[in-house]
């Protein structure tokens, strides 16, 4: 527990100051592609992972596997970030800082994730609805949803934003429904 | 009578029209790890100390730890049926029970839900914080009325006020349990009087069997009337045992609030702190003196710093701090709430850590000796090291009167009993010290569930001490007590009822020590 604890606060040093040094020099968002790209990489690619956390490969090599793989695709300074880290041998943190960058990025901007579950695909403009409705119980600038389906709900949707969540699914209220009625509440 | 297939409908009708399925936004988290009675939750973020959460199963829980990103919570039950990844959500409330009268002469666990299977709590019901503030200076007043025991070595020689937290400390097998059970049945002519004392019995930890023979001894002695037991078992998680005294003080606040006199007996809060501590280990607070955490101190202080007399003036105690909203309009001023917390010691070790505690925040304890219980003395106490540090105010006259010297002589008598045993050759003076003091111990002996009304006691530890007794042998003492008894209830009715209002006058003591002496005249001439 205390050191995956330990590894966050690490990661989000690291990401803290990327995005200073990104705000400073104007490719906030350039990084940030850098970033999402980086993330999607890792996440289609265990071995990349696991090359990354690996104690016998030297920090050398895993900076030639990090060059090979982005030199043409990403900004300087994302190049420079990863020299750095690997320099300092925290390599194997690399996803996590990707992770608190980007979720810090997103802090920086105003933008807000939130998780919609409905039994059906989305239309635009419910979607648009949705946001209204995030932007109701957190003020940002930008939300961005993502969606899942659930045919279990039965019907309605379940918005969460953070810890906060509003379930107005069918199965919530037949669910309350069935709690009114067997007990008498705590 | 059957159930009409209408009502059946009205009443599922009533109950949806009054639903509210205007759903609010909740405050979730994740359950990162669950077992061993307590949970580690991601999320939950705004989530107050104590605070009470619902898992997805219904189950409760109340939130203890609150760390950088995760929270440590115990779980209300079991923890069956709560797995990784369950929502946990808040509540907006603090652990909480329902109390009122329909409590009494029941069974209940830590939450306030009926055990002995009698159906559900009748009557109207108020939630109650499980914790809560004790009361302020203001709205307290001295101890200074007396709390019965019925039994004559403490009310004599450790007076109990009511209000008061008296400690019964002592090793397994002395008779703690007993006093505090006594003291219970003794109630028994104040409920009948129509002035009861509300009795909370809470086991802590202790067999099942034990706690339904508890029950039994209670029904038998007809103290249910008046009396509601709080039972977490050893089988119960160890959230539930910690808690249990909590939820029974809670209900002594009911009846302390609401301006009537509660006596709750804490049996016990070694196995309470025993508890405690492997929450805490659980949780992974860092453990203290004999693995104890840094606030078991704390626990215990707090919780009997609830017990309490309450200012006379109900003005006064309407505007007492942290009152629950629900008992708005119902306060009332002079309850009291008598605390009898039980400390099982291991081999006499009075210098453990809860022990100690304990020690320190009561006023004063009843210290049980199993070398004197085996010595055939019942109530087994050692009343050169027990002390009742505020009772002494609450005692009434005529017991003050005449038991003003009792523990100072007898307390010396143990010490020249001690010396005698070496050398015979004894002084006049020493003997007659050593042999009233065994007199006196010995109609101070009593046996269990057998408590008796002040002015009896009054009246028999009058004989004792003023040497009526020195021409009787020890072992009609018993006897002569009986006979005692019965001449002053049948003949003077009048004298006890003036001794039991504390009057003790000239009048009182001439009937005593006359009806005294004819009684001694015949032992004497018995022996001769």
């Amino acid at each position: 527990m205390g050191s995956s604890h330990q590894m966050n606060r690490i990661a989000s040093q690291y990401a803290t100051v990327l995005l200073q040094l990104a705000v400073e020099k104007n490719v906030a968002e350039r990084i940030h592609t850098d970033m999402l790209c980086f993330s999607q990489v890792c996440a289609a690619n265990r071995c990349l992972v696991t090359t990354l956390k690996s104690p016998i490969i030297k920090h050398d090599k895993k900076l030639a596997v990090l060059q090979a793989i982005f030199q043409n695709e990403v900004h300087d300074l994302t190049l420079s970030f990863l020299a750095m880290v690997t320099h300092k041998h925290r390599e194997a943190l690399l996803p996590a800082m990707a992770q608190a960058f980007l979720a810090q990025y997103h802090q920086h901007q105003g933008i807000k994730l939130a998780q919609v579950t409905t039994t059906f695909p989305l239309s635009d403009q419910l979607t648009r609805q949705l946001q209204e409705i995030v932007q109701k119980i957190t003020p940002c600038q930008q939300v961005i949803l993502e969606h899942s389906i659930d045919p279990d709900l039965i019907g309605g949707y379940v918005l969460q934003v953070e810890d906060k969540r509003l379930d107005q699914s069918l199965r919530k209220k037949l669910l309350t429904l069935k709690m009114n009625c067997v007990t008498e509440g705590y | 009578m059957s159930i009409r297939p209408d009502e059946v409908a009205a009443v599922l009708r009533e109950q949806l029209a009054g639903l509210n399925t205007a759903s609010e936004l909740e405050e979730v988290g994740t359950v990162l790890q669950v077992g061993d009675g307590v949970a580690r939750i991601d999320g939950l973020t705004k989530v107050q100390a104590g605070e009470l959460i619902e898992f997805e199963n219904g189950r409760k829980g109340l939130a203890l730890n609150l760390e950088e990103d995760s929270i440590g919570a115990v779980v209300l039950g079991s923890t069956q049926g709560i797995k990784e990844g369950d929502t946990v959500k808040r509540t907006r409330r603090i652990g909480a029970i329902n109390v009122g009268d329909g409590l009494l002469g029941r069974v209940v666990n830590t939450l306030g839900e009926p055990i002995d299977g009698r159906g559900p709590i009748e009557g109207e019901l108020f939630e109650m914080p499980l914790e809560r503030k004790a009361p302020g200076v203001i709205y307290r007043q001295p101890v200074n009325e007396p709390l019965q025991t019925g039994i004559k070595a403490i009310d004599a020689m450790i007076p109990i006020g009511r209000g008061q937290r008296e400690l019964i400390i002592g090793d397994r097998q002395t008779g703690k349990t007993t006093i505090a059970l006594d003291t219970i049945i003794n109630q028994r002519s104040f409920f009948e009087q129509g002035a009861p004392v509300y009795c909370i019995y809470v086991a802590i930890g202790q067999k099942a069997s034990n706690v339904a023979s508890v029950a039994a001894t209670l029904e038998k002695h007809g103290a249910t009337g008046y009396t509601v037991i709080v039972a977490a078992t050893a089988a119960d998680p160890a959230a539930l045992q910690f808690y249990a005294p909590f939820a029974g003080a809670t209900i002594g606040e009911y009846f302390r609030d609401t301006g009537r006199p509660a006596l709750i007996i804490y049996d016990d809060l070694s196995k309470q702190a025993v508890a405690y501590r492997e929450v805490s280990l659980l949780l992974r607070r860092p453990p203290g003196r004999e693995a104890y955490p840094g606030d078991v101190f704390y626990l215990h202080a707090r919780l009997l710093e609830r017990a309490a007399k309450i200012n006379n003036n109900d003005a006064i105690a309407q505007k007492m701090n942290d009152l629950p909203p629900s008992l708005q309009g119902r306060v009332k001023g002079g309850g009291s709430l008598t605390a009898l917390p039980i400390i099982e010691t291991q081999a006499g070790d009075v210098s453990a850590y809860v022990p100690t505690n304990v020690i320190s925040i009561t006023d004063g304890q009843i210290f049980l000796e199993s070398s004197l219980f085996n010595a055939g003395i019942r109530p087994a106490i050692n009343i050169g090291i027990s002390v009742s540090r505020v009772g002494g105010a609450a005692q009434i006259q005529s017991m003050k009167k005449v038991a003003g010297t009792l523990k100072l002589d007898q307390a010396q008598f143990r010490e020249l009993e001690a010396f005698s045993k070496f050398g015979s050759d004894l002084d006049v003076a020493t003997q007659r010290t050593i042999d009233r003091g065994r007199k006196n111990q010995e109609m101070l002996n009593q046996s269990q569930y057998s408590p008796a009304p002040v002015e009896q006691q009054i009246a028999a530890l009058y004989a004792s001490i003023n040497g009526y007794l020195d021409k009787v042998p020890e072992a009609r003492i018993k006897d002569f007590e009986k006979t005692y008894m019965a001449l002053l209830e049948s003949l003077h009715g009048d004298t006890l009822n003036k001794i039991a209002a504390g009057d003790w006058g000239g009048e009182v003591t001439t009937v005593l020590a006359a009806e005294a002496k004819i009684i001694m005249q015949k032992y004497h001439q018995e022996k001769t």
